[in-house]
């Protein structure tokens, strides 16, 4: 085995106990660590066999194993950045929410300290 | 003379960094003795110290939160004063307060619970739009009908007077400009009676500089398609 792979096997099992670790305390929903658990454990069996990537590449028309992986990262981060940025949006409602009740909530203090003698 | 109140009628005036022309605008439509619902969202001019002046109901965004959100808020803030007919009117002097007031007349009348401007009825004033503007607004038009189904001449006229049961099937959640699209399938969504109205622009620098550009179309479209699918 080459360095890298000691590095990478290393961090990829770091990163598979944190994983597990927030399904079982519930830190993070069921799906969401199932689907993390299978990306470190993907990535553990690559880097002890680099050729596998190669192979399920073949198997689906793809000529190299590196191109089947940036077409995977890619199509992930997209996913990944939609729906963080519903997210976004689903805390911006509720912040506008929070800022249109201070604005009533204001308006009607006004009224309350105006001097009606 | 003095002017009558109308203590059932609010108009329902946005304002983000409006300081220059709202004095003027606020003058105006004190003129027809309507309750004014100034909402400042969030401006660093004097919108609020200008605003104080001509009405008792100023509510401030402490941060900008867009026009559709500002409608929201003095939508539900009008509904909890007793309002009974609610207009919304752009505070970049645009409209005109008599278009408001024919407006205004016909909901009272119950010939329509919501009657909505549009600029595109007259041919002398549609004739005047700029061209690059007129493309623009029948484009949206033209996409919300193919979204929504909604017959409009003009899909985005900030000029609009609603009766108080066309007020309360309004929830606006766009915060920003594609709460016009929004709040026309939220009052053809209801069992309502909604006219179109002849409605005329002043084009001014100040107003088309506040207006929106063709990028800012596309940002709206992306907004409002949002919204459809996920609420």
């Amino acid at each position: 085995m080459t360095g890298f792979q000691y590095i990478g096997i290393t961090a990829m099992i770091i990163f598979l106990l944190i994983s597990i670790g927030a399904m079982v305390t519930k830190r993070l929903g069921r799906i969401p660590s199932l689907l993390w658990i299978l990306v470190w454990v993907f990535g553990i069996i690559a880097l002890l066999n680099p050729n596998i990537t190669t192979t399920l590449a073949n198997s689906v028309g793809i000529h190299r194993g590196a191109d089947l992986l940036l077409y995977i990262v890619v199509i992930i981060m997209t996913i990944g950045f939609f729906s963080m940025y519903l997210r976004l949006r689903q805390i911006r409602k509720e912040f506008t929410l929070l800022v249109r009740k201070l604005s009533i909530i204001e308006v009607d203090r006004d009224g309350d300290c105006e001097d009606t003698r | 003379m003095t002017t009558p109140t109308h203590e059932d009628i609010f108009v329902i005036i946005p304002a983000f960094n409006e300081g220059p022309i709202l004095g003027e605008v606020l003058a105006e439509v004190a003129t027809t003795g309507y309750q004014i619902v100034v909402i400042d969202d969030g401006s660093s001019d004097e919108t609020s110290k200008i605003a104080r002046k001509h009405t008792p109901h100023l509510l401030k965004h402490f941060v900008n939160r867009g026009q559709g959100a500002a409608l929201q808020t003095g939508i539900d803030y009008a509904l909890s004063r007793g309002a009974n007919i609610i207009a919304t009117f752009d505070a970049d002097g645009q409209h005109r307060i008599i278009d408001m007031v024919d407006m205004v007349e016909l909901v009272q009348a119950r010939e329509c619970d919501a009657a909505l401007g549009s600029r595109f009825l007259d041919k002398e004033t549609r004739d005047s739009i700029p061209t690059g503007r007129r493309v623009l607004l029948r484009c949206a038009s033209t996409l919300q009908k193919l979204i929504s189904g909604t017959n409009l001449t003009d899909a985005h006229n900030g000029l609009r007077v609603l009766s108080r049961k066309a007020a309360c099937q309004v929830q606006l959640t766009n915060d920003r400009m594609a709460h016009a699209s929004e709040i026309i399938d939220q009052l053809f969504a209801g069992d309502l009676v909604i006219r179109e109205y002849p409605v005329k622009i002043e084009y001014t620098a100040y107003s088309l500089g506040k207006g929106q550009s063709w990028t800012g179309g596309f940002r709206i479209l992306f907004h409002y398609i949002i919204s459809r699918v996920f609420g």
